[in-house]
């Protein structure tokens, strides 16, 4: 045998020790091994995650991504054998891709459109949250705004940042700098709940689209896939003003306004705020609900909901387990994490329905 | 002399022949024969059993020709299928599928004409930029660098085409494109009034812009133009550079009259192949563009390239009708132009070695 | 007796041979050219020295035993339950001090070796197989010289055209179950046919001839002269090339895009949906949390670790087993 072959079959059996040392040397998820146990005030009663096995993918609204990332991951820690995936993208996404099944759960911020999905399906409300009206002016980090006025920004007809109306809001001029309006690109709940908003406080300015895709945009508006995207897009440019969740905005580090509420007063966009607009949101009977230009002194007018869509028919008891475990989580110790993620938890009431609305997800009865 | 020992080319293995190089590093280790005992053995072979040992010798040429079609089936199957998937929305666009810069996928429009025309200027800006700066290191290593340094110029092109294109995409976006956010603003704020420059050179919107993915792109076409217009150097006559140095010319003489013009056709050549490379980056252009799906006159401003539109959108593009098939629309596009400047180039490759080998 | 007719007025060139030197302008002139190639030297090599560090000393912090052990946002779920993950709303940002944070990518590096791994399976045998036929059997014929020239045309062709094409006719048509470490590895294994086959036949023709024709004279048949003369005499430099060909598809992102989805645990196999180094980089150069900025560069400092030792290997297998005439 020659040399050539002899140090290369050296090297071949070094690499295979080596992959196999690596594959032995660690569990399939080592978190499992060496962290405390979760403990929450709301655990559910003897629910056996761990019991729980497969694969869960999940997608869509963007808006309740940093939510669902951090739920996923603690989840991942008292359920070792079920493995859930968020992929994020846009609400509308998210229901295409559960009509044709290459997801089990998708995120909205909107409700399903007639025809979007065949056969039943059920809302699981999941958090809500502010949509902020997010800035990028150096130097400036507090900004007034009312209802007329952003939908002005947004619709294009105020073009720069010394526009009357903001000075009116502010009490005093801003900055002389042009407005450059960052949006969605793709059809997302997020847009559906902020267009919906704008026009109804202010429907002789809004002229544009209400819903999920606005055809009509400002021709120097920039799009973005996601929230994130939106936020990257104001944090990168001077005089930018953009629609997006506070958690995708802490998270950039941009500047969101305050906005005037149906009562006259400016709220900023925080946990109080998005609590008080909850607290007075009518539930309809499929657990849609809308907090959006809500009433009361403090609430936030821009408050958003966002649910989980799943098929009511699942193919089998397991995936109908699996969804059942992962959802009641969500609804239960995934809430206690929803302020440090940039959400407002349910409210109790509607969270006792909605974990008991997972009794309908079934599997076929045959 | 030891000759030094060939390395396959990391970015190149094709067209020039490395043939005068050397065939030094080979091992003629003991040839194995079919395990002959005695030498009566070994002759009876051929005579022994014909027909079997024909067949097994037919029988692994038509598998070597199997493997081979298979490149062939593989291309003319990508070619095929994708323009079959994409066909939908040539039909229903059109030529104005190239010609138009409405791209409009909830309103069921697809006017490619802002991407044909993003690719276009990001290839054209990399070239513009890479190409100098490649025939520089180029004429560098093989004209004026002392041995040492020549492998170590080797090194560092090696490395800058190791370097895989997404970290590329991840280093521009967080470190240069902050930075060169800065510069245009600069340029921007000096040029402004200059007839034609103040369009060209307006300011954009953020630091990703066309200009940023073109120099990103120079740096990654840099490795493989630098390696054809090296080979491409190499092959001029030693006799040529010589009389040249005889005559008194001084370096960039010689370099002017001698190797640039037995050069040309190769570095067309190179020039194309770095084209064809800068066109079809995907990772690092989605991530340093911009994004924005129209045409922006400026070269700060944001825009967006074929192959980025598709990566970006692909995954999802099942939410609007004929989506899918006007993305993959693209992807033919892109396929079309990209062989057709590869071809041009390696057909223009050979020709010059071919001439220069003949001339000989 | 004729006179001589004095010397012409002395111009550059007659002072140069005389040893008068240049003119300046042409010294001028060549040492511009010189600045000017270093220059251009310069403009290539500090860049990719900064982009070595910025990646080395940004992603060195997220290098840790449980990086290839953990799943991917390690300690995250944990951290989140203890509330020191905090987006909060009032300027609240993350509580964490660097040390907090444990990332894992495991995911990711198996599923770059997974994936990689096959790819090179499916390609590099049909690769080698092909260029045996171009250059003992085709040669110089009509159909080898047109194969030569469309396996280079295909070298050339964007690697999202290949993603793209195992999405439309392998992924899309398999629905839910499409999304796989297969799907990425056929995709891959299209990038790397081409270069394998050329690679390979760059190599086997530099096997002189004289050995192919002793073989002959021995009476052995062609396939047996292939398979154990030329092959193993070009081994070395068919490994080299074979190792920068799995280099490359390594670090490829296109054609995974669309081909293996996302996952944040390890996928061991090669069914199911799976993810890779380059596209953890991908997924997570947009983001703005610290712990995804840390598993970017992170990926990104451990692809290019992987790349470089695949590039370096090939150089030592090349000059270390290469024979040299002394």
């Amino acid at each position: 045998m020659r040399s050539t072959s002899r140090q290369l079959a050296w090297l071949a059996f070094i690499l295979a020790v080596v992959v196999t040392a690596a594959a032995c040397g660690s569990s399939d998820d080592g978190d499992a091994a060496d962290n405390p146990a979760v403990t929450s005030p709301t655990a559910s009663a003897a629910v056996d995650y761990s019991s729980l096995t497969g694969t869960l993918n999940g997608g869509g609204s963007s808006f309740q991504d940093t939510l669902q990332q951090a739920v996923i991951a603690a989840f991942a820690d008292v359920a070792g054998g079920l493995t859930v995936n968020y992929a994020k993208s846009s609400s509308g996404d998210g229901i295409a891709k559960l009509a044709s099944d290459s997801i089990q759960f998708a995120g909205t911020d909107r409700p399903v459109k007639d025809g979007e999905l065949s056969g039943g399906f059920l809302y699981f409300p999941v958090a809500a949250a502010p949509i902020t009206v997010s800035f990028n002016l150096p130097g400036i980090s507090e900004l007034k705004l009312s209802g007329p006025t952003v939908a002005g920004l947004f619709a294009g007809s105020i073009t720069s940042w010394d526009d009357p109306a903001i000075t009116a809001d502010n009490g005093t001029a801003v900055a002389a700098t042009p407005v450059t309006v960052c949006r969605r690109s793709k059809d997302s709940g997020t847009t559906n709940n902020f267009t919906t908003y704008l026009d109804a406080v202010a429907p002789d300015v809004w002229t544009l689209d209400v819903g999920g895709t606005v055809s009509n945009w400002p021709a120097n508006s920039q799009g973005g896939e996601t929230n994130s995207d939106v936020a990257n897009c104001v944090k990168a440019t001077a005089g930018a003003v953009g629609y997006v969740d506070v958690a995708d905005a802490i998270k950039a580090g941009v500047s969101y306004a305050q906005v005037r509420n149906e009562a006259g007063n400016y709220v900023t966009a925080d946990l109080a705020g998005t609590q008080a607009a909850l607290a007075s949101a009518t539930v309809e009977d499929n657990l849609i609900f809308d907090p959006l230009n809500a009433g009361g002194a403090e609430a936030y007018p821009i408050t958003s909901p966002t649910w989980v869509v799943v098929k009511t028919d699942q193919p089998d008891g397991a995936r109908a387990t699996a969804l059942r475990g992962y959802l009641g989580y969500l609804l239960t110790d995934g809430q206690d994490l929803t302020a440090g993620a940039g959400y407002a938890g349910l409210p109790s009431e509607l969270r006792s329905r909605a974990v008991a609305q997972l009794d309908r997800l079934a599997p076929p009865t045959t | 002399m030891t000759p030094d020992p060939v390395t396959p080319d990391p970015v190149n293995p094709g067209p020039v022949n490395p043939g005068p190089v050397n065939p030094g590093p080979v091992n003629p280790g003991p040839v194995n024969v079919a395990a002959a005992p005695s030498g009566t053995r070994a002759g009876t072979d051929l005579l022994a059993a014909p027909g079997r040992a024909a067949a097994v010798d037919s029988g692994f040429r038509m598998l070597a020709l199997g493997a081979g079609l298979l490149v062939l089936a593989v291309l003319a199957a990508i070619a095929v299928s994708t323009t079959q998937k994409a066909w939908p929305a040539f039909r229903l666009e059109g030529l104005s599928y190239f010609t138009s810069s409405d791209w409009n996928p909830t309103q069921h429009r697809f006017g490619a004409l802002a991407f044909i025309y993003g690719t276009v200027m990001v290839s054209a800006i990399a070239v513009a930029i890479g190409v100098p700066v490649s025939v520089g290191i180029a004429l560098f290593t093989t004209e004026m660098a002392p041995r040492r340094l020549r492998s170590l110029v080797v090194t560092v092109v090696d490395l800058l085409a190791a370097v895989p294109s997404v970290v590329f995409g991840l280093w521009g976006l967080i470190v240069l494109a902050p930075w060169l956010d800065g510069i245009y603003d600069w340029i921007s704020a000096r040029t402004r009034g200059v007839p034609v420059l103040s369009s060209l050179l307006a300011p954009g919107v953020s630091g990703t812009s066309y200009f940023t993915a073109g120099v990103v792109l120079a740096l990654m076409i840099t490795p493989i133009v630098t390696s054809v217009a090296r080979e491409v150097f190499a092959t001029v006559p030693a006799n040529d550079r010589a009389g040249a140095l005889a005559l008194g010319a001084t370096r960039w003489e010689m370099i002017r009259g001698v190797v640039l013009p037995h050069a040309t056709g190769g570095l067309v050549g190179a020039i194309m192949l770095g084209l064809g490379r800068a066109m079809g980056e995907t990772i690092a252009v989605a991530l340093l563009i911009g994004g924005n799906p129209r045409i922006y006159a400026s070269l700060f401003g944001p825009g967006d390239a074929m192959p980025s539109v598709i990566a970006r959108n692909l995954g999802d593009a099942g939410l609007y009708p004929d989506y899918r098939p006007a993305l993959i629309g693209l992807g033919v596009t892109l396929f079309v132009i990209v062989v057709v400047v590869n071809a041009m180039a390696r057909w223009g490759v050979g020709i010059a070695q071919r001439r220069m080998v003949g001339a000989r | 007796m004729t006179t001589i007719a004095p010397p012409g007025p002395i111009d550059d060139r007659a002072r140069a041979l005389l040893g008068g030197g240049l003119a300046l302008r042409r010294r001028v002139a060549d040492a511009l050219v010189t600045g000017g190639c270093v220059a251009a030297l310069l403009l290539a090599a500090v860049p990719l020295l900064h982009l070595v560090v910025t990646v080395a000393s940004r992603g060195a912090g997220a290098i840790t035993p449980a990086w290839f052990t953990r799943s991917i946002q390690g300690n995250v779920g944990q951290l989140a339950s203890q509330g020191k993950i905090n987006y909060a709303f009032a300027g609240g940002a993350a509580t964490l001090a660097q040390g907090d944070i444990v990332l894992g990518m495991q995911p990711a590096i198996v599923g770059t070796l997974v994936i990689t791994g096959l790819a090179s399976l499916l390609a590099i045998p049909l690769g080698v197989l092909g260029a045996v036929y171009l250059n003992e059997y085709g040669r110089r014929s009509r159909p080898a010289s047109a194969l030569r020239f469309l396996t280079d045309v295909m070298t050339g062709v964007p690697s999202v055209v290949m993603g793209l094409f195992i999405f439309s006719v392998w992924v899309v048509p398999r629905g839910a179950t499409g999304l796989s470490a297969l799907a990425g590895a056929l995709a891959l294994a299209c990038l790397m046919l081409p270069i394998v086959v050329r690679s390979t036949e760059e190599m086997l023709k530099l096997v002189p001839d004289n050995l192919r024709e002793a073989s002959a004279a021995l009476g052995t048949r062609t396939w047996r002269t292939t398979v154990g003369v030329v092959i193993p005499a070009a081994l070395p430099g068919i490994t080299s090339g074979a190792m920068l060909a799995v280099a490359r598809a390594a670090g490829e992102t296109a054609p995974l895009l669309f081909t293996i989805g996302a996952v944040t645990r390890t996928n061991w196999g090669i069914d199911g949906v799976t993810t890779a180094l380059p596209m953890q980089i991908y997924a997570n150069a947009t983001e703005n949390t610290p712990e995804q900025a840390l598993m970017a560069w992170g990926a990104a400092l451990t692809l290019i670790v992987i790349v470089v030792v695949c590039t370096v290997l090939a150089r030592v297998v090349t000059s270390r087993f290469s024979f040299r005439p002394t």
